[in-house]
């Protein structure tokens, strides 16, 4: 796994970034062209890119397509389909300049498509561009999956009785992030491992079963929405309201 | 061989103080006989996807430094793999490593 903060200590703008790329000389080259306005996260995979995605708050995603463990167009069909992060910028940065293949990653909701090599310049204005476009007051604060509606400003889960009436789930900071991560994925299975990461970060060593005991705590908090947290021998937990009783 | 234009917008990007060119071109002579000789091996053994995605990833690096003859033949192995032809594909890698050598001696001549 490789996820390194690249760019200097102060920025020029706050807007973090993702970049997914898995060539080094590109990655110095975006660096050098935005790294001096922005924070970038590098990633060189798609299953990092996901991590991140799932752990932080991202304003923008810089996308190559060819990646080791896959296609950069199945990570911006995932980011289009999740509740958190829809309307977050992608660009895809790539070196096919084939129209087809441009078509295909505006048409599966890319918001621009750069092809490599950068004309720095114009990488620099379209990314300010497509920031710019993403007013503050569009950037989602919160998000709603059936009954539940999570604040992503103060860290907190509502649910709202039969007759309408919404009551804050007296949530821990690691019960939140787990629900709120299942809310924006429902229906997808993960790993322990993965569940770890996204809640503690790379950097704390636990158990994988400690997920156990904060998914067992959290099922109580949800209360008939508890079995919808389904373990899924051998592969980890998955949250499907499918399974609401 | 190499665009010129390239590594002058390149020079241009660089804060002051700063050689992302020589950088770029340290670790271009650095990394690329490694990611040649895995293309090798790859088609050795017949892997034909993991030669694909080397190729793909040369390419990348071969277009930030203006490289375009060995952009080309990356781009030609990448979509030759598709197709399988081992013989073309033994043919476009020796053609790139020939390439390597000679882009190499230009980029360093050149900065």
């Amino acid at each position: 796994m490789d996820i390194r903060e690249i760019g200097p200590a102060k920025y020029l703008r706050s807007e973090q970034l993702l970049l997914v790329e898995d060539s080094l000389p590109m990655q110095m080259v975006v660096q050098a062209a935005i790294g001096h306005i922005f924070p970038i996260t590098c990633v060189t995979t798609l299953a990092d890119a996901r991590r991140e995605l799932a752990a932080k708050t991202f304003s923008l995603v810089l996308l190559d397509v060819g990646l080791p463990d896959g296609d950069g167009f199945d990570l911006c069909l995932e980011i289009r389909g999740r509740e958190d992060c829809r309307d977050l910028p992608v660009i895809f940065l790539t070196g096919e300049a084939d129209v087809d293949r441009k078509a295909h990653g505006f048409s599966i909701g890319g918001d621009d498509y750069i092809v490599k090599p950068l004309e720095p310049k114009e990488f620099r204005a379209r990314v300010e561009a497509k920031l710019a476009r993403r007013a503050p007051a569009a950037r989602p604060t919160s998000f709603t999956k059936a009954k539940f509606r999570v604040d992503m400003t103060a860290h907190k889960v509502f649910l709202a009785t039969d007759d309408g009436i919404e009551k804050e789930l007296g949530l821990t900071p690691i019960e939140y992030k787990l629900l709120a991560h299942f809310l924006s994925n429902e229906g997808k299975t993960f790993p322990r491992e993965e569940l770890l990461t996204i809640v503690w970060g790379e950097t704390v060593h636990v158990s994988p079963h400690t997920v156990d005991t904060h998914i067992s705590s959290l099922r109580k908090k949800i209360g008939k929405y508890g079995p919808c947290i389904k373990a899924v021998v051998k592969q980890g937990y998955c949250f499907s309201l499918a399974l609401l009783k | 061989m190499i665009d010129r234009d390239a590594i002058r917008k390149l020079e241009k990007l660089c804060p002051a103080g700063e050689d992302l060119v020589g950088d770029l071109i340290q670790l271009f002579a650095e990394e690329t006989p490694k990611i040649l000789a895995e293309m090798r091996r790859h088609l050795a053994t017949g892997d034909l996807v993991d030669l694909k995605r080397k190729a793909h990833l040369l390419k990348s690096s071969c277009a930030n430094l203006g490289a375009r003859s060995m952009q080309d033949l990356s781009e030609k192995i990448e979509l030759s793999t598709l197709a399988g032809d081992r013989a073309l594909l033994q043919y476009l890698t020796e053609s790139l490593e020939s390439s390597f050598q000679t882009s190499l001696r230009e980029l360093r001549g050149l900065h």
